[in-house]
Order: C-alpha cells, then structure tokens, then sequence
C-alpha cells in the first residue's frame, strides 16, 4: 500500500514537471516573437515616417538648401534599407543640389543685372565733378540760368556761401600779396559775369564735415 | 599858446609824412602785379556795363551785374555821359548811371571798352596810396524800334586808387590790393 501511494505521488510529481516544461518553453517562444514583431512593427513605423517626411521634403518650396539637407541627414541616419526609402533619398539629394545651382545661378544673374544697373546709373549721371570742373562749366554756360545751377551746385561743396576766397596775384619776396578778399559765391558769379577764370586753385581747406571752408587761388602767370 | 599849436600841427605833418616814407616802395616786379590788377578790374567793369546795357540780359541779372559793378567804385565816383548831339558833359553818380544805362530806350544796345591802358602809372602819394589813370575807349551802339541806328565813341579816362590793407581771415591776417576806381571823365565823343 505505501509503496503504491508513492509510486502514485512520483507520478504525479512527473506529470506536474512535464506539464510546467512544457508552459515553460511555450512562454519563451511566444515572448521572442513579440519581440520580433514589435521591431518589425517599429521598423515598418520608421519607414513610414521616413517616407512622409521624404515626401514632404520633396514637396517643399520654402526651406534653403541648407535646411533640407539637415532634415534628409537625420533621415539618412536611420540607416533604413528600404529600397523606396533609399530611392526617395537619392531624389532628394537631386532636388538639393538643383536648388543650390538655381540659387548660385539666381545670385550671379541678381549681381550682373546689380552691375549692369550700376553701370548705365553712371552713364547716365554726370560724373562727380571737381571745383575746376564746376569753374570750367560755369564760364561755359550758354546763359544765366544753366551757370546758376552749376553755381548751386558747386556751393554745396563749401561749408557756406560766404566761405571766404583769397586771390594771390604773386608772390615776393617770401611774402603773397592778394587781391581783396571775396566770398565763394562772389567769386563763382564772377566767373560767371566775366567768362573768364584767371587763377588756379592754390589751396583748399576743410571743415570737419569735409566741406571747403577756405579757398586760396592764384593768379595764372 | 600859438607857439604850443604850431608845434602840434608840425608833430602830425611829420607823423604824416613818415608813416608814407615808412611803406617802402614797390619792386618792379610787385609793381607790375599790382598795376595788371588794376587794370583787371577795369576790364570786369567793361564787362558789367556791357551785361548792364544789353536788352538780352535778364532784369535780375542786370541789376546783380550794377551791384557788382558798384562795389568797383569808390563812394560818391561820378561817370561822365557825352552825347553827339550836345557839347555838354552830363555827371551822374555810378549807380544813377547804371541804372539809365539799363533802361535805355533803345531796342538792342551794345557796348564795347577797347584799347584800355595806363596814361598815367600809378603813382605812391604821401598818404600811401597809389593813383593813376587809365584811359577806355567806349563803342556804344543803339537800334531803336524803328531800325535807327546811334554809334558813337567815346574816350574816357578812369582814375584809379590802389590802396594796402589788412584783414583777418579764419585767424589769420592777409595783407591786400584794395582797387578802387573814382571817378570816369569824358574826354573825347566822337561819332562811329
């Protein structure tokens, strides 16, 4: 009888080690698998966002060069062997680099147009004259009207109009003798009046604003 | 007393007479810039009056062109004006003359200083000063409305008053010519 009851316990024993075996090994399997298909899943995922975001990248118009070639790095980091994926990031690299040739070509196109303004600006404009230049014109002058804009124009080189103009009609003995002192504009209407110009200019100083505050000519010999 | 006056007045000739010894005189090259500057101006008033007569320059010039003249003259200079038609010599004072000049009832009037020179150099005074004259010859033609044409020449002679100055400019003190013309004598009209 006793060893009946234990020869029933052991297989009892048996069969409760088989049965907890095998649940056991039936666990492990199934874990492995969701595992795997828990990275399958997130690899699917990541693939579908690289594409959306492929795509939006491709789509977009807004964003510099620069910008995008951040966003497909960060792509392109993901190391995703999709070969849609793959195929998406080499036309986005083409779209990258077209853009950059279309900027350089838009800025070397903006800089000859900003070159050629430039150069019709100048033609068209008188140069920038010199005190000589505005004397020349102004004895020049068909009639009052045109001397007197040349003579408002040359003024504005003068910290005033009566910024004073010494004549030296020669020098002796070490000394300069002058003519009476006159003012720039007297002297420029004088010019003007006489339709001549006997002096040279001799000297110039300026004012801290860079404007002649003193004229000193001398007279041709 | 008289003794104590007359001593005064000898004190002032004699302070007179040396203050216009004290000026040396000019050198022949100084001379010659002084005297071409004179004569410059002269040339800008043969400018003015003929700016001043012609019909073509506009009101506001002419009248600039009489301010401009005016400051070549001595206070109170007269300028002779000689007609063909009479023997008299007019005098007006520089300004009135210019002023007549411009509103001449002719329809176009051009004048012309010609053959303009020293006949007497200029000369130091006792007071400092140098005066001379120089002599113009001025063409004047006038054609009223009708197409009548006056031409007449005129000799004038132009006393000239060069005087030494001094003036401060920005700081600094500038010795100058100061030029001044006086008066202008009518001293030969003849017609053409």
């Amino acid at each position: 009888m006793k060893i009946t009851l234990s020869k029933n316990v052991f297989t009892l024993l048996l069969l409760c080690l088989i049965a907890f075996a095998s649940f056991t090994t039936t666990s492990c399997g199934n874990k492995k698998k969701l595992a795997e298909q828990q990275a399958a899943q997130e690899r699917a995922a990541k693939v579908s966002q690289a594409k959306t975001d492929l795509q939006a990248l491709l789509a977009d118009t807004n964003k510099s060069p620069e910008e995008l070639e951040r966003d497909l790095a960060r792509i392109k980091a993901m190391n995703l062997n999709d070969p849609d994926v793959i195929a998406m990031i080499k036309k986005a690299e083409e779209k990258i680099s077209k853009k950059k040739a279309d900027i350089a070509e838009a800025k070397r196109k903006a800089e000859e147009e900003a070159r050629l303004n430039a150069e019709k600006e100048a033609k068209l404009k008188p140069a920038k004259l010199t005190l000589n230049d505005y004397f020349a014109r102004i004895i020049a002058a068909p009639n009052a009207a045109e001397a007197n804009n040349y003579i408002a124009d040359a003024l504005k080189l003068f910290a005033s109009p009566e910024t004073p103009v010494l004549i030296a009609i020669g020098v002796f003995g070490g000394e300069k003798d002058y003519d009476k002192p006159t003012t720039i504009k007297k002297y420029l209407e004088y010019i003007k009046d006489q339709k001549k110009n006997l002096n040279t200019i001799d000297n110039i100083m300026y004012d801290g604003n860079g404007k002649i505050k003193e004229l000193e000519l001398m007279r041709k010999k | 007393m008289i003794k104590k006056q007359i001593c005064i007045v000898v004190f002032c000739l004699l302070a007179f007479a040396l203050s216009a010894i004290a000026q040396p005189e000019l050198s022949p090259e100084r001379k010659i810039a002084v005297d071409s500057l004179a004569l410059e101006k002269v040339k800008d008033l043969s400018k003015y009056i003929s700016m001043i007569g012609d019909k073509k320059t506009p009101f506001s010039e002419a009248n600039r062109a009489i301010d401009r003249a005016m400051e070549l003259f001595m206070e109170g200079s007269q300028m002779g004006v000689s007609a063909l038609s009479r023997k008299e010599i007019k005098y007006y004072p520089v300004r009135k003359y210019l002023q007549r000049l411009m509103a001449l009832n002719y329809q176009k009037v051009k004048i012309d200083w010609f053959n303009i020179q020293y006949i007497s150099d200029l000369q130091r005074q006792p007071d400092g000063k140098y005066v001379g004259v120089i002599t113009i010859y001025q063409k004047f033609e006038g054609i009223t409305k009708e197409g009548m044409k006056y031409v007449d020449t005129t000799k004038k002679d132009i006393t000239i008053y060069v005087e030494r100055k001094k003036t401060q400019i920005n700081g600094r003190e500038i010795g100058y010519w100061d030029v001044m013309l006086g008066d202008i004598r009518v001293s030969e009209t003849k017609k053409g």
